[in-house]
């Protein structure tokens, strides 16, 4: 029975065993490894310097340690390199949710004059392979960094021992005072949707518009403790000040999600939750490698 | 039914203006009485249909449509067919009598049995009819819950006859009960959900054909992650069961489990609603499956997954509402219904291997909508169907003198599924609960217009509470990520913004009389300054249920348990500044008014009005704030219980000035329907 095929996914726990993939690029392990070697290649980059991992540090859930990606000749971005995990579930891409398929996200930052910097027929031409063979493989390869099994994913499959008892009073909070599920919900944590935390406002003068006045996609939270720095700008170094910024009720401005506002959490909740977060990460799946 | 062609009689005649309510006694209004009269009163249906007949040639098109509704119901009552071919006479010739109109539609939609073709028939009537169980293949038996005793049941449609199939609920005193269950391709198992006595929800398998005496087997024991569980559908193999998940954190998950070592597989997940029903195909390899169409819709596409996770397809994409029916016997066609053309029916659409064929067919119009419970192997579709005629009413009041008036003829705009109906600050409106959960229906009084409020991003606004100065209303209600909490919705725009997440449907919100705090019940009763964001805990006495604050804003009437063991409850006092409570009235659980209804403060805040059981009836009863003795009062509000759906509802609402009341009435049953012969002879068998 073709039942018996799910049993040769290597979806780990916690994950839907569907991941949508376009008819016109079926994910196969030739794609997903030649998306991976693409990933790692340098001759993407108009100068030769950079690759893909070079903001996308596989070590670090494929995010970037520094608050905002460097591109070719040392020129800055905009934003901070998002992590890229569990993003074949996603239905909107970049921080803007300006891209609605990993297709058409993944070749962007090719050609942004501040990350590659190259052309896209230009990197074709030096890897040899047309620019939409480019865009499925690096698409398939994305679609396989996967991370789920986690002590979250334990726990709410029926190991009690799973989280302490610190961890579930975080879970407490997380789904309850905290309100964070108002945005983090679902296997993957992210309701895929933008939304206005402030953290685009200084001042009440909006330095970066992002989806519209200052909306920023909900990122996942899956591997949250190694994806260090936070939010859309990497503004954040740590989870604990993640916690206190949204405590506090984000940024005032007047675009202001209603959902974010004060929530007067304890000191021992904030340690709680933050406790929590920190079981979200699990085991990284990434190519057609066993997981790691 | 009765009640609303009632309402639209005076609606209608008001509809038709001052000049004919100024004309004589024997005008076309007054034939239209006369006839009304012979028809409720003296019961002669056939005498009345003549009298209609007259009316519907008066030349005045309100009356005209009027009397035509009524003639059809006339019809319906009598058992012949005419009544289908009136309701389409409305729908052609008067168009403009746009209330007359949707009323003929919603009767040839929903409510109408003169309505069925040949072929449909409702095989099961009655208070247990309910839509969690599934039909078995030979169509003889539907799975139901018992819900007075929270046990797994069966119904025989040929003998009409019902069997336990388990008996645990009512040892247990539902302490363990049954949920949803589905039936095996072969007849012979039912699989069923069982919240169990280790306070989480199982699987469970067993025989169909036995009387409660052999011993489930748990396949599937949940984590207490897993707030419902239901399963949909076998495998035509037997051995994997498609299953609908809802996670605690709001996650609606479509899965299978295996039946004999109770392996999960999360296919996919979705919003909060999840998947509605889910069928595999006849040869296991496929399951289809309803989603809302986006996070944001309430509208449903069609979906088929393959079952090894391979590929999911939007099989029906359409801006109406669809929703899966099951699959045809041969597998060939996917059944689905859709409101495409303004009124439900059933619909096909071929499939091979797993991929839609051609445009959807329509099977049958009219169908009215309902939930399938699945498809025989010969091919007849069983629907269960909810029909109701409840609706708010208002009628003035004399309190002091215990009596009721005369109804206020206002009718326009019928809203389904009222519930919840609170009084507008000014007096001018109702607003409560309708559409089945999403919406707040606001009635004019004076007019009879009924506007809707769609809360955004809210489903199920319960109990809608205008705030002091009429721009929101407070509720409890579920957000669209499944999240229970209290709720504050502008009463123009719908607007809305969560003011507490975490507080159930029974919280209960209520504005303090300054509009700067609400009340709501957790443990006891706490409020919450909406500026400040703390709380402040009023009582820590256990509250059940809906509470009402006092004109003056000092106090809040509360229904409590006093006694555990015997059951006793008290109306409870309590000052919204602290200090001690006061019992007003102790009752057993017999004269209990909360299951049913709340409590409600006269005017003048110096007793409140309780519903409490009478027999088979129930009496309404004045209970003074001073410590004097109750009163019953003249007024008999069975009919505003009678008819309920979905447990405690407010039930009624007295005007700020005391001298209206706005309540509920209206029956609601259910019923299972067969529809026989929908499909082409080559897709009916196997």
């Amino acid at each position: 029975m073709v039942l018996e095929l799910l049993l040769t996914l290597a979806i780990p726990l916690g994950l839907d065993l569907y991941l949508p993939v376009p008819e016109d690029n079926p994910l196969t392990a030739d794609g997903i490894e030649l998306g991976q070697r693409l990933f790692f290649d340098t001759r993407l980059s108009r100068d030769g310097s950079l690759s893909c991992a070079s903001c996308h540090e596989p070590a670090r859930g494929f995010a970037d340690a520094r608050p905002i990606a460097v591109g070719v000749d040392g020129r800055h971005g905009r934003r901070h390199a998002p992590a890229l995990i569990n993003r074949g579930y996603g239905r909107a891409f970049f921080w803007d949710a300006r891209s609605t398929s990993l297709e058409g996200q993944v070749v962007k930052p090719i050609e942004d004059p501040n990350e590659l910097g190259s052309s896209l027929p230009g990197a074709a031409a030096r890897v040899g392979l047309p620019p939409a063979e480019i865009a499925r493989a690096l698409s398939s390869f994305v679609r396989s960094i996967l991370s789920g099994n986690s002590p979250f994913d334990r726990f709410i499959t029926g190991d009690r021992s799973a989280l302490t008892n610190e961890e579930q009073a975080g879970l407490r909070v997380f789904r309850g005072k905290g309100n964070c599920t108002s945005c983090h919900i679902g296997p993957n944590l992210t309701d895929e949707r933008t939304h206005n935390t402030g953290v685009a406002w200084r001042e009440m003068t909006l330095v970066d518009p992002g989806a519209g006045r200052g909306d920023f996609k909900t990122p996942t939270l899956r591997e949250v403790a190694r994806t260090a720095p936070y939010m859309h700008d990497g503004s954040l170094a740590r989870l604990e000040d993640v916690v206190e910024f949204y405590d506090s009720g984000g940024r005032a401005n007047p675009s202001l999600d209603p959902e974010i506002r004060p929530l007067r959490l304890t000191s021992d909740e904030k340690q709680q939750l933050t406790a929590f977060l920190r079981t979200l990460s699990g085991q990284v799946h990434f190519g057609v490698t066993p997981a790691r | 039914m009765k009640r609303i062609l009632a309402m639209v009689v005076l609606a209608l005649t008001a509809g038709a203006g001052p000049a004919l309510r100024a004309q004589p006694a024997r005008s076309a209004e007054a034939q239209l009485r006369a006839a009304q009269h012979t028809e409720e009163v003296e019961g002669n249906l056939k005498e009345a249909i003549e009298l209609y007949k007259a009316v519907a040639r008066s030349g005045n098109r309100a009356l005209e449509a009027t009397a035509l509704l009524r003639m059809a119901e006339c019809h319906r009552k009598l058992g012949d067919a005419q009544a289908r071919e009136i309701y389409e006479q409305i729908i052609r010739r008067y168009a403009d009598q746009r209330d007359a109109v949707a009323i003929a539609q919603a009767r040839l939609t929903a409510a109408n049995p003169a309505a069925s073709i040949k072929g449909d028939r409702a095989v099961w009537t009655g208070p247990k009819v309910d839509l969690f169980g599934r039909v078995s293949p030979d169509g003889r038996l539907i799975t139901y819950v018992d819900w007075e005793v929270g046990d797994l049941a069966v119904h025989d449609v040929v003998t009409n006859t019902d069997r336990a199939l388990t008996t645990d609920g009512k040892a247990t005193g539902y302490a363990q009960f049954a949920e949803a269950s589905a039936v095996s391709r072969d007849g012979a198992f039912v699989a069923y959900s069982w919240f169990s006595d280790k306070q989480v929800r199982e699987l469970r398998v067993m025989s169909l054909h036995v009387n409660g005496a052999e011993k489930p087997r748990t396949f599937f024991s949940g984590s207490a992650d897993i707030s419902f569980i239901s399963p949909r559908d076998w495998s035509p193999d037997g051995r994997w069961v498609a299953t609908s998940i809802q996670r605690k954190d709001g996650t609606g998950q479509l899965a299978v489990i295996n039946v004999a070592d109770g392996s999960l597989r999360v296919l996919k997940s979705a919003g909060w609603s999840g998947p509605n029903r889910m069928f595999f195909s006849s040869d296991g390899r496929y399951i289809a499956y309803d989603l809302p169409a986006t996070d944001a819709s309430e509208q449903r596409d069609v979906f088929i997954m393959a079952v090894d996770a391979t590929r999911e397809i939007r099989a029906v994409d359409h801006t109406a509402d669809e929703r899966v029916m099951g699959w045809s016997p041969d597998g060939t066609r996917l059944l689905f219904s859709s409101d495409r053309t303004g009124t439900a029916g059933l619909w096909s659409l071929s499939v091979a291997d797993g991929k839609p064929q051609g445009a959807p067919e329509l099977l049958r119009a009219d169908t009215g909508g309902g939930e399938s419970l699945g498809l025989t192997a010969s091919g007849t579709l069983y629907l269960f169907k909810q029909i109701t005629s409840r609706d708010v009413r208002v009628a003035p009041i004399d309190v002091a003198a215990g009596k009721l008036g005369n109804l206020t003829s206002f009718v326009r705009g019928f809203v389904p599924d009222p519930r919840d109906p609170h009084w507008s600050p000014d007096g001018k409106y109702v607003a409560y609960q309708a559409c089945g959960g999403p919406c707040i229906a606001i009635r004019t009084v004076e007019s009879g217009d009924v506007r809707k409020v769609l809360p955004r991003g809210l489903l199920y606004p319960r109990d809608p509470q205008w705030s002091p100065d009429g721009r929101f209303f407070i509720v409890a209600g579920r957000d669209r990520n499944g999240r229970n909490g209290i709720f504050k919705v502008d009463s123009q725009s719908g607007e809305t913004t969560s003011v507490i997440m975490g507080p159930g449907f029974g919280s209960s919100p209520q504005w303090s009389r300054d509009g700067r705090k609400i009340y709501y019940t957790g443990n006891g009763i706490v409020e919450r300054d909406l500026e400040s964001g703390t709380d402040r805990t009023v009582t820590d006495r256990p509250v059940i249920r809906n509470i009402s604050v006092s004109p003056d804003g000092r106090s809040i009437a509360a229904r409590t348990p006093t006694d555990e063991g015997t059951r006793t409850f008290a109306l409870l006092l309590v000052p919204t500044a602290g200090g001690p409570s006061r019992e007003l009235l102790h009752v057993p659980q017999s004269e209990d008014w909360g299951s049913t209804h709340t409590a409600e403060w006269t005017a003048d805040g110096q007793a409140l009005l309780v519903v409490r059981p009478k027999g088979s009836r129930h009496e309404l009863v004045l209970v003074p704030i001073d410590g004097s003795q109750p009163r019953t009062l003249g007024i008999d509000p069975t009919s505003w219980i009678e008819g309920a759906v979905g447990g405690v509802d407010r039930g009624f609402s007295l005007s700020p000035d005391g001298r209206q009341l706005a309540f509920l009435t209206g029956k609601t049953a259910a019923e299972v329907w067969a529809l026989e012969n929908i499909l082409p002879a080559r897709s009916s068998r196997r």
